[in-house]
């Protein structure tokens, strides 16, 4: 039960992040350990999580609220609150390790080297300033550019993820645009430096469908246009399959199993991944009892001591329980934490 | 299994079960400032829907923000004022009622909220959320009233001494399982659940609807559904209303709208939504519609779908389309049909992971 | 939740192992600690130690004035002229004032005025502000409107005119002191109430209330004003400070106590005239004063920092 409180030597020792499909390694995170302090003292929230991802390939993280997804990326980013510590880990960016960097060393590389999308347009646009003054901003702090020129750069971005008429659509604020163009323009500030990493954190949660697949195109255009690296956060599996080239499963703070995308999806190897497969609302389930991950994850203070999922799974045996279980490579680059990876058949999407 | 379906969902269309909700030309409009300084403007937030649910029946609302779902629900509920149209429970004009009267046959139709953190009163104990409607209309209190919270408590699997807990100490989906105790107190004849699992984690998702789907068997009762993910919709689904600015442009039984979809919104609604499999979501073709939803307040003349439709005509921007008649049930509200009767495609042979778009002509670059 | 329910077999229904599976217990599920809210509170309060220093301070000033009768060591207005304006000594600790009698039994007797006229002021202000504030904030429109700038016009008016001029009319008395400050202090419940109303009515779970069928009263008293009780009884006891030392103001402004009952503000004023012969005179009430006003507002300030949620959520 306290195994939260000490490093899991097991579990963390042996993991190195998968290499990279394809091109060059743009971001690795290796063996990053958050922790919040909490009543109960500090709680660990992601507990060794190792990955990367190359220039013109798209990760994506998946994990329900709680995993540690988006906790691991505000703090490659510096941006986590201030009840959090980093007591491990490394996220080297271009040689640099950014968890060394002070807070304005990493202003300098936000922005510019790599860049944030956020689920909510309007809580990280300022309401007080247009929005080509917003992003020219940018442009000017990173590029040092003449102010007409960073103006320039602004209107091109934007025309570039698809505002019509961006010329005069710049001198506009960010309340006269809908959700969806909102999110336009945040790709099109993230996109303003041409970073090397561009991290998208639930970008379409807040959309609708329809405006959603506009904003996933876009993206995916851009990353191919610019041969970004984007690391993808979110919980839906339907837009993982749509725009992922590979894929990290996180489930109470730990990576459980990492693959390509149709590994994952037609081969997954960690129960937990099967159990979210399953519980995808599917064709011909209409009148049957949906297939579910029963109870809830565990709380950051109170991890099983052994498999963190095994409460929850319909495979687990005692050898499950006995001890912390490491993550594994099967096959190259598909890695796994689960005692009985090798045994298991397990179903993979439809 | 899928003609099943249709025979199960054709009998609740067909009107053979006595309908529990009819609702006809219910109109909602609000009153909002669009611009600071401006007065305020007129928006009508659903436009003459017309729809019944049978008895034992859920029916699905979908559309994307803005489409005036939610408020649909809360209209039939009287959360809002009615502008025009009438909501009919059971033969009840509930539309009429004043305000003591509609207080009692609020019994019969309860609500599920969305958030499950913003539903239930923080300060409470889940004994005195669960025990609010049976105090209320049946004056419980005391041992009768713990009684009968630990017994509904135990129907939506939760063990009786969460009772004295507070709605802080559960997780998302138990808070949900604690406001569907609530819902189903009074033993209502119309649940309306407004994007009730939406806000619940994948795993925990399945366990509310599971739920839901096995109270509806034990009690008969009759959901409206409210929500945005499909695929969820087409599990839970007898029958779908597909809504756009207000307006129910396409209705149907499920299996039917979801497999050949009638209005072009709806094709391009479920060509939007993303499978859960790269190898379909590489090689589906899909319609990426150009634009947003077009400002309520000013909504376009004919046709609300007009300003983002890929086979709009001229026709379209003057006249609204009359309900027409669709092979395999339901109806649609759209000019390709005037002349033309909609596509009757036997279900049975279509490739059921496949979705079917009867427009696979129609490209982005069209729009 | 509570474990596998024992008919569940995984080599029967190994098609999907997903359906009807309930887990091996053990989820976070049970885990919750089922602390209660008050029990949490109470946790977070003890926190405080300086909330908690100013809560006993405030216990012990109840319990003197309660039991003023065995505390004093002196009748407080028994006179003794031989006596007057001595400094503190064995038999009279704190000295005695220009009439020869004892200042710490005055004090002590004094302590339970000065609570109770407290006590009258902040009852009397919450029953003016706290219903309108509910109405304005929760019905809105034109009850808002009327009720709005009616406390405005009340606000308007320097506080201490306004005193002098209930006084002015009712009579001079404790009684009548204490209702001006009453009517001064409510404005101050009316607005935190309408504004607390106000963000609670936009809540999910009030309307979850009106489709149950709840009728509005029963809204208000049963779903409004519990989420609303936090910031008011923060407000209350600072309000308890501030109207102790509007007794004390009124009190040496000759508007409040009259002799020779003693309360801490009338001591001080009539000990003023003693300055230079007898400093602690006025040095002993007045600390009184200030100890009971501190522990008031630091106790308000403590309560606030222990009410409100806890997010229990680690991020993410």
């Amino acid at each position: 039960m306290s195994s939260a409180a000490q490093p899991d030597l097991n579990a963390t020792v042996g993991d190195r992040a998968a290499p990279a499909a394809t091109g060059v390694v743009a971001l690795q995170v290796d063996g990053l350990v958050v922790e919040f302090a909490t009543d109960r003292g500090w709680a660990r929230v992601v507990d060794g999580v190792s990955y990367a991802v190359a220039s013109g390939e798209t990760l994506a993280i998946v994990g329900e609220s709680g995993s540690g997804k988006s906790v691991s990326n505000l703090a490659t980013m510096g941006l986590l609150a201030r009840s959090a510590r980093v007591p491990a880990g490394t996220a080297l960016l271009e040689g640099t390790d950014l968890l060394e960097l002070s807070q304005r060393q990493l202003e300098d590389v936000r922005g510019d080297r790599i860049a944030m999308i956020f689920q909510e347009p309007m809580t990280s646009l300022n309401p007080a300033f247009r929005v080509g003054d917003q992003i020219a901003e940018v442009v000017r702090k990173h590029r040092h550019a003449s102010r007409r020129d960073a103006w320039r750069r602004a209107v091109e971005v934007l025309d570039l993820v698809g505002i019509p008429r961006a010329a005069d659509r710049a001198r506009a604020y960010p309340h006269e645009f809908s959700g969806g163009m909102r999110q336009r323009v945040m790709i099109a500030m993230a996109l303003a430096c041409e970073p090397l990493v561009i991290i998208a954190d639930e970008p379409t949660t807040a959309l609708d469908v329809t405006i959603q697949a506009q904003v996933l195109d876009l993206l995916r255009a851009t990353r191919d246009e610019l041969g970004m690296a984007l690391l993808f956060i979110t919980h839906d599996l339907g837009v993982v399959a749509d725009v992922a080239d590979r894929v990290m499963v996180m489930y109470a703070g730990q990576a459980v199993e990492t693959g390509t995308v149709d590994e994952i999806f037609f081969h997954p190897m960690h129960p937990y991944t099967e159990g979210l497969l399953r519980s995808m609302p599917q064709v011909g389930t209409q009148g049957r009892t949906l297939a579910s991950i029963p109870g809830q994850p565990p709380a950051p203070w109170s991890m099983p001591g052994g498999c963190r999922f095994a409460p929850r799974c319909p495979y687990a045996i005692d050898a499950c329980r006995a001890a912390p279980v490491p993550l594994v490579e099967l096959t190259p680059g598909h890695q796994v934490r689960c005692v009985r990876a090798h045994e298991l058949t397990l179903r993979g999407a439809a | 299994m899928t003609t099943d379906a249709i025979a199960t969902t054709a009998g609740a269309d067909g009107g053979l079960v006595p309908a529990v909700l009819e609702v006809d030309q219910l109109t909602v409009t609000f009153k909002i400032r669009t611009r600071p300084f401006r007065p305020k403007q007129q928006v009508t937030a659903v436009n003459q829907a017309t729809f019944s649910i049978a008895r034992g029946e859920t029916l699905s609302l979908v559309g994307e923000s803005g489409s005036g779902k939610s408020s649909t629900g809360r209209g039939i509920l009287r959360l809002v004022p009615l502008a025009g149209g009438s909501v009919r429970l059971s033969g009840v004009d509930v539309s009429q009622l004043s305000t003591a009267e509609l207080r009692k046959q609020r019994r019969h139709m309860q609500m599920i909220f969305q958030d499950p953190y913003s539903s239930l009163d923080p300060s409470a104990q889940v004994r005195d959320s669960i025990g609010e409607p049976l105090k209320v209309h049946e004056h419980l209190g005391g041992q009768q009233l713990t009684a009968r919270v630990a017994e509904l408590l135990d129907r939506v699997g939760l063990p009786a001494h969460y009772m004295s807990r507070y709605p802080y100490e559960f997780s998302g989906g138990q808070r949900q399982r604690v406001a569907i105790a609530r819902a189903i107190a009074l033993q209502p004849r119309l649940v309306i659940c407004d994007e009730a699992v939406s806000a619940l984690d994948v795993s925990t998702q399945n366990q509310v609807i599971n739920l839901l789907e096995k109270l509806q068997d034990e009690e008969g009762l009759s959901y409206l559904f409210i929500a945005h993910d499909l695929g969820v919709v087409r599990h839970i689904s007898d029958r779908v209303a597909v809504m756009y600015l207000g307006r129910i442009v396409e209705v149907g039984p499920a299996e039917r709208v979801f497999e050949s979809p009638a209005h072009p919104y709806t094709v391009a609604l479920l060509s939007a939504s993303p499978v859960p499999n790269p190898v379909i979501q590489r090689t589906r073709k899909r319609i990426i519609l150009a634009g947003d939803l077009p400002d309520p307040s000013d909504p376009p003349s004919g046709c609300p779908f007009t300003t983002r439709c890929p086979e709009v005509m001229e026709i379209c921007t003057q006249v609204m389309p009359p309900a027409v008649e669709v092979a395999g049930g339901g109806h649609v509200l759209c000019h390709l049909y005037d002349h033309v009767p909609p596509p009757v495609t036997p279900v049975a042979i279509r490739p059921t992971e496949q979705p079917v778009m009867h427009l696979d002509a129609v490209s982005p670059a069209e729009t | 939740m509570s474990g596998s329910d024992g008919s569940f077999d995984r080599e029967m229904d190994f098609q999907d192992p997903w359906t009807g599976f309930t887990g091996w217990g053990d989820t976070a599920a049970d885990d919750v600690t089922g602390e209660s809210a008050a029990r949490r509170f109470v946790r977070r309060f003890a926190g405080h130690r300086v909330a908690v220093l100013a809560l006993v301070l405030i216990v012990l000033l109840i319990l003197v004035a309660i039991f003023a009768p065995t505390i004093a060591p002196f009748d407080p207005n028994k006179q003794s002229l031989a006596n007057h304006l001595k400094g503190p000594s064995s038999t009279h600790w704190l000295g005695t004032d220009e009439l020869g009698r004892d200042v710490l039994s005055r004090i002590v007797y004094g302590s339970r005025v000065s609570l109770t006229a407290a006590l009258q002021a902040v009852v009397i202000a919450v029953l003016l502000g706290v219903p309108p504030g509910l109405l304005a904030g929760f019905f809105g429109s034109w009850i808002d409107v009327i009720i709005s700038r009616l406390t405005d016009a009340v606000m308007s008016f320097p506080p201490l005119l306004l005193a002098i001029g209930i006084v002015g009319v009712f009579g001079a008395g404790l009684r009548n002191a204490m209702l001006a400050v009453g009517i001064i202090f409510a404005p101050r419940f009316l607005r935190l109430t309408r504004s607390a109303v106000l963000s609670v009515r936009q809540e999910t779970y009030i309307e979850a209330s009106r489709s149950i069928g709840t009728s509005t009263t029963r809204i208000l008293r049963t779903r409004i004003l519990p989420n609303i009780l936090s910031p008011l009884v923060v407000q209350i006891s600072l309000s308890l400070g501030f109207a102790m030392l509007a007794e004390a103001g009124l009190s040496f402004l000759g508007l409040g106590v009259q002799p020779p009952q003693a309360s801490w503000g009338a001591m001080v004023g009539r000990a003023y005239r003693y300055l230079d012969e007898a400093p602690t005179l006025v040095i002993f009430p007045g600390l009184a004063i200030v100890l009971a006003v501190l522990g008031f507002n630091l106790l308000g300030d403590g309560l606030r920092d222990s009410f409100g949620r806890e997010t229990r959520k680690g991020g993410a």
